[in-house]
């Protein structure tokens, strides 16, 4: 399905909002507010190097992030899936490649004085890596802050109504193999007992109990409570968020995980892709 | 103790550390998960689910399977999952207030967890002291 031809310029635009107004400053010098900045960035660029951008920053950005293993099993990238999508960036090597593709992301609201229903859409990027035995799909977070886009109308209602779920589940049935989520506690304990993060909620088992703990003013656990520290690095989360410590694994300043399904999320811009990229990339070098 | 014998025998497939009788009288043996082994004998969460898959086939553990509601509440237990109930009930909240809603168990998240296996006409065929 062609996405990127069909798009609006302000849609476009809409999608260089989803960046840090810094990196999109850093790669086409220009002046301005963000909204302003990408309106020129629109009218003087070609759409394959917004695209190309896209693909180079978008782990800059706000994202939900996925990771499957396998064993060696992917061979090629996979397609758009049954979603309204198109692969428009890819790139391929002997064991290992990447995918951008673009997906409508579709809200509803109801707007009031007087109250009717409304819709917009979205371009939405996700991207796809893989290696020989772990596969990642990363997706930017699109936030229901929908006021821009209604002028002065209020609103009520805001809801997503594309599930990423159905999508990425719809685009990795397109492969030959299906993928497993990545178990991710391993990697993550390490660099929790190198230190470099630390925990500051989390909610895990214990045979008899569902257990959560949040420290106060984003303490942390090994730091504050280092009985507690012992105890969790022996039992299974089922979602913690980690404050980072090491500026040297990365400027970013947290993460949230559901660890057993090898999801990661970062809720804040950060300054280079590498921010969240060593992230990722620690935890799976130390979780096989 | 069978889950002694169980984890030692095991382990040997792995370059582990030894496991000290503290650090196996910290796992429950009524219930055990996946990732109390695999960070008990520091190894990976497919390794640990090996471990647990060859106790089982051997008879040294059973297993089960919990449905969870959303905040991660166990809501239920069985053996297997068509042995949970078609519906649990789910705490909430709403407007600071305690709710709590039924939810179909085919809904919400199940998770496998492992236990010793205290019925001795469950050993498997061939298993060795």
């Amino acid at each position: 399905m062609a996405v990127l031809s069909a798009a609006s310029t302000q849609d476009l635009v809409n999608l260089l909002e989803l960046f840090p107004v810094g990196t999109i400053k850093d790669h086409w010098p220009k002046k301005g507010h963000k909204v302003d900045v990408a309106k020129d960035v629109v009218a003087s660029e070609k759409r394959s190097s917004i695209v190309e951008f896209v693909n180079q920053y978008l782990s800059c950005c706000k994202q939900h992030i996925y990771v499957f293993s396998h064993e060696n099993e992917i061979k090629k990238l996979p397609t758009a899936g049954k979603g309204a999508g198109e692969r428009v960036v890819e790139k391929q090597g002997k064991n290992e490649g990447s995918a951008l593709f673009l997906y409508w992301a579709h809200f509803s609201a109801v707007l009031k004085k007087p109250y009717e229903d409304a819709k917009l859409k979205f371009l939405w990027p996700f991207r796809f890596e893989y290696t020989k035995s772990a596969a990642i799909v990363r997706l930017v977070v699109i936030e229901k802050n929908l006021s821009a886009h209604f002028g002065d109308r209020e609103y009520v209602g805001a809801k997503k109504e594309t599930d990423e779920a159905v999508l990425i589940s719809s685009m990795l049935n397109t492969l030959d193999s299906p993928l497993s989520k990545a178990d991710l506690h391993k990697g993550i304990k390490k660099l929790w007992k190198d230190y470099s993060i630390d925990c500051v909620r989390v909610t895990y088992q214990d045979p008899d109990a569902t257990e959560s703990t949040k420290m106060n003013e984003e303490g942390g656990i090994r730091e504050k409570k280092p009985q507690l520290y012992e105890a969790l690095l022996k039992v299974p989360f089922l979602d913690a968020k980690f404050k980072i410590k090491s500026q040297e694994l990365s400027s970013a300043s947290a993460f949230y995980t559901h660890p057993a399904d090898g999801f990661l999320s970062f809720t804040r811009y950060t300054e280079n892709a590498t921010d969240t990229d060593n992230v990722v990339r620690e935890i799976l070098k130390h979780n096989s | 103790m069978w889950l002694e014998k169980f984890l030692n025998t095991i382990a040997k497939r792995f370059p582990v550390k030894s496991l000290s009788a503290e650090a196996l009288s910290q796992l429950n043996p009524d219930k055990i998960y996946v990732e109390n082994v695999r960070s008990l004998l520091d190894v990976s969460y497919s390794n640990a689910v090996e471990i647990l898959e060859d106790g089982l086939k051997q008879g040294l553990l059973r297993s089960g399977v919990e449905v969870l509601c959303p905040d991660g509440y166990v809501a239920a237990s069985a053996e297997t999952e068509s042995g949970l109930p078609a519906t649990v009930t789910c705490p909430g909240e709403e407007d600071g207030n305690p709710t709590e809603t039924e939810l179909f168990t085919n809904t919400l998240r199940k998770k496998k967890f492992y236990k010793l296996n205290d019925r001795p006409t469950s050993i498997a065929v061939g298993q060795g002291t």
